[in-house]
């Protein structure tokens, strides 16, 4: 483990620098040709990586025979909002939507705090074993989900947690990767402020509140932003613990909306395309933080 | 304590004797009682479970009946699963799905990543589009593909047939569903992994390149004697993180091909979640799960090892 936590640093530690070139300003006209070549490449890249979701998008907004038509129909001969408007309110997604953004937003919420509050005791307060707790919680973060979970769900059913919200928040409050993610940021800012509000008599709490949150609000942030994608996006654990429809989260109702005997694919993918809506408005509004907490959450796999 | 003569110096004194060590004792407090509530979790949600998932490996057990009913039963479950020609494949469906996906993933994300920081505009723009497949769920992502490959009317067999190739049964062929679903995974994780590099990549400092440059080194010496061993490292991580993902496979099979045709996609935790919720053998699947777990371990050792090698032999 403690390898794997020498590896990050470096690496989240990278600063952006602008672009590298090749060595070859010597050879004008090969340097040209290489980097024609090289923006072909990334553009057909690009089409190859956006036009799915653009046929998932679009298709959400086609009869049901323009889906299906051979040869294939680009663009609908009507835009049919309704197909949009018939999913959220007619079937399942709906239900889905309305579960999955409390959940999320709960556990979302929750994990930060105590992400937050976990990682403050491990970086700045000392007491003796320190080190040995931290290695104990980091050490769990090499278990797969899978190995916890399925005996998890035995636990849920025995305590007749099946089909319940804290099925799907309580084993979430809190987490080792968010601890070891705070911890790592936290461990590099200065002690002054929280020492000397600590000569004035703050509590351990009001130290929390006011120093630190406002301290790592930046990191707190990153962790937020892949909490909520990482839980709206997961299938398995909703799986084993939500059978009732009412209860099921965005994933488990498009899985169950697809695995209908009458499939309307149109609705399908009217329905996959309101599942991304959530997660492109937070990365259009904050792909920088996104993308430089990365390679921290990297880590998640 | 403070006298007259000294009294600045008595007074800062009396403050780290006392007030510093009852500041400390408060501060210990406070940690402890936030640590045990840490503890108590994990105790609850994962070494607990963990512990629960050991004991019923070596139990008869369908996860229903009350706990004191699991029978003892030795090592009968592995036993059970090294002579089940099922569960092997399995197996060998997880390794086949994590080397495809790893050379897919992060092939296409190290060329990326190389040509991104070479290029002098729209490396932002490239980042951004990169990186969106990743964000979206993968259970969307899963339904759109299983629908772009319908084997009758999906635009996939278009595009084939448009280019003068025969269309393809896809993820309804035993034959070909594998790469089928291979292919969405590499398209939803290759930006991801582009990023990944890039940060690795611009880690490694310009003079290095200047350096070669001036000894006059091509852009593939370059490549090879700086490049690799400086980003050797970061990669060993990326890859150990990739392994560690791609064997514990489950969503986007369970969603595309439900393990068919045929079982030419079963994967392990696949074949877990069925083993323990459709046949009700509870214990067999934890078994399944604590073998999973060994092999990803025993894998990640490994490439720990490879990785200390590598930067010994760099030095």
């Amino acid at each position: 483990m403690a390898t794997v936590q020498a590896e990050i640093e470096p690496i989240a530690a990278a600063p952006v620098r602008r672009a590298r070139r090749l060595p070859l300003e010597n050879l004008r006209w090969q340097r040209v040709v290489i980097e024609g070549l090289a923006y072909l490449f990334l553009i057909v890249s690009a089409i190859l990586m956006l036009l799915p979701l653009f046929w998932m998008i679009v298709g959400g907004f086609k009869a049901e025979w323009e889906v299906t038509a051979v040869p294939a129909v680009w663009l609908p001969s009507q835009w049919r909002w309704d197909n949009y408007l018939y999913v959220m309110t007619q079937s399942l997604i709906g239900t889905g939507y309305k579960n999955s953004l409390i959940l999320v937003t709960i556990v979302t919420v929750i994990q930060v705090v105590t992400s937050v509050v976990g990682g403050y005791v491990f970086a700045k307060l000392r007491f003796p074993g320190r080190e040995v707790l931290f290695i104990g919680v980091i050490s769990t973060l090499m278990l797969p989900g899978f190995l916890i979970q399925i005996p998890l769900f035995v636990m849920m059913a025995k305590l007749e947690w099946l089909n319940t919200y804290q099925a799907m928040i309580v084993p979430f409050l809190l987490t080792p990767f968010g601890i070891f993610m705070m911890r790592q940021f936290m461990t590099g800012l200065p002690t002054e402020y929280i020492d000397s509000a600590r000569m004035d008599g703050a509590s351990e709490t009001s130290v929390i509140w006011r120093i630190v949150f406002p301290l790592v609000r930046e990191p707190a942030a990153a962790l937020a932003i892949f909490v909520f994608i990482q839980h709206w996006n997961e299938l398995f654990w909703p799986l084993l613990v939500l059978r009732q429809r009412e209860m099921f989260t965005l994933p488990l109702a498009l899985f169950a909306l697809n695995g209908d005997y009458n499939t309307v694919y149109s609705l399908i993918l009217a329905g996959a395309t309101l599942a991304i809506i959530p997660v492109i408005i937070i990365y259009a509004v904050l792909q920088e933080h996104i993308i430089r907490g990365v390679t921290l959450t990297g880590l998640k796999g | 304590m403070a006298t007259l003569a000294e009294p600045a110096v008595a007074r800062r004194d009396l403050l780290t004797r006392v007030g510093i060590r009852g500041l400390a004792a408060r501060e210990a407090a406070f940690a402890y009682s936030i640590v045990g509530v840490i503890y108590l979790f994990f105790t609850l949600f994962v070494f607990g479970p963990l512990v629960l998932a050991f004991y019923v490996s070596f139990t008869r057990w369908d996860g229903l009946a009350p706990l004191a009913e699991a029978r003892f039963v030795g090592i009968d479950n592995y036993a059970l699963l090294f002579t089940s020609e099922r569960f092997i494949m399995s197996l060998w469906h997880d390794f086949e799905w994590t080397y495809k996906a790893y050379i897919g993933q992060i092939g296409l994300g190290l060329m990326l990543a190389l040509i991104v920081i070479n290029i002098t505009r729209f490396q932002t723009l490239a980042r951004l589009i990169a990186f969106t497949p990743f964000i979206l769920p993968i259970v969307a992502v899963s339904i759109l593909f299983t629908i772009l490959m319908n084997p009758v009317w999906g635009v996939f067999n278009a595009a084939l047939n448009f280019v003068g190739l025969p269309s393809n049964r896809w993820l309804t062929d035993p034959a070909t569903a594998m790469d089928a679903a291979v292919l969405m995974i590499v398209w939803k994780y290759a930006g991801y992994y582009m990023i990944l590099f890039i940060t690795a990549l611009l880690a490694v400092p310009q003079e290095y390149y200047d350096a070669a440059h001036i000894d006059g080194a091509g852009p593939l010496q370059t490549f090879f004697y700086i490049t690799v061993p400086m980003i050797l490292p970061a990669f060993i991580f990326i890859s150990v993180i990739n392994v560690i993902g791609n064997l514990q496979v489950f969503t986007p099979i369970f969603v595309m091909t439900q393990g068919g045709p045929n079982r030419a996609t079963e994967v392990v935790v696949l074949l877990m979640y069925n083993t323990a919720f459709n046949n009700f053998q509870y214990s067999v699947a934890n078994a399944m799960a604590i073998v999973l777990f060994v092999i990803i371990l025993v894998l990640t050792v490994f490439q720990m090892k490879v990785l200390k090698r590598g930067a010994a032999a760099e030095e």
